[in-house]
């Protein structure tokens, strides 16, 4: 059992932290707070968590510096990701880290979305099952 | 394939909840100061901030200070609850 938590904004929004290592990008194990987002198609990594957990510089965020690109559209507006290979780390209550292979778009560093949380899309949610409740406020994930 | 023991992430997760304790407690009081800004704050003390991430980031290098390990930056806004997903 994988337990998210809801911060103190109104309306809420459920969050759990969520380690994260990118190989190829020379990132070790970080620990991301991302938005569960059953909407969201992919997992992705907005600017400011890309600056303040995985330590990308704003140069690292221009897309004209990528090899290559996909353009997604969402909370932030239209934004440009790299794609790159992930591990997850999800931490259950009883203290093992479950992992999980997949990918993980991180989002250019625009004027329009640099306040924009990271998102658990679906590519990872569809490994677990899925239980909120609004009033204890509490979010549970178990994996399938 | 890491192994799960392997799994020590920064920051921990004693600390990652200290930081949203952090910020929960301290958001009356910066959202007043601070509305719709990124903050970098160190020893508990507010030391840059600005309404552009990048500008933020280049602040704190002038200042000799990474912003992943020297500094806690969140973004102070009253729109949270206005974040449709």
């Amino acid at each position: 059992m994988i337990s998210g938590y809801f911060p103190g904004e109104a309306p809420p929004h459920p969050y759990v932290d969520v380690a994260v290592r990118i190989g190829e990008l020379s990132i070790e194990w970080v620990l991301v707070p991302f938005v569960v987002d059953t909407g969201a198609a992919k997992t992705s990594i907005h600017a400011l968590d890309a600056i303040r957990r995985l330590g990308m510089s704003p140069a690292d965020l221009d897309p004209s510096k990528w090899a290559s690109s996909i353009q997604g559209t969402g909370v932030g507006g239209a934004v440009r990701y790299r794609t790159a290979a992930a591990e997850y780390g999800f931490h259950h209550d009883d203290g093992r880290w479950e992992l999980v292979d997949g990918e993980v778009q991180i989002g250019e560093l625009a004027s329009h979305n640099q306040g924009i949380p990271s998102l658990l899309g679906w590519d990872l949610l569809q490994h677990f099952r899925l239980v909120t409740h609004g009033r204890d406020r509490t979010i549970v994930l178990e994996r399938l | 394939m890491t192994s799960p023991e392997l799994v020590m992430p920064q920051p921990g997760l004693d600390e990652a909840q200290e930081l949203r304790r952090f910020w929960e407690s301290q958001h009356d009081r910066l959202i007043g100061e601070y509305p719709e800004q990124f903050v970098a704050v160190r020893v508990g003390e507010v030391i840059a901030s600005n309404s552009d991430l990048a500008m933020l980031v280049y602040a704190l290098r002038d200042m000799g200070l990474d912003p992943r390990t020297d500094v806690w930056i969140e973004f102070i806004t009253a729109k949270a609850g206005s974040l449709l997903l």
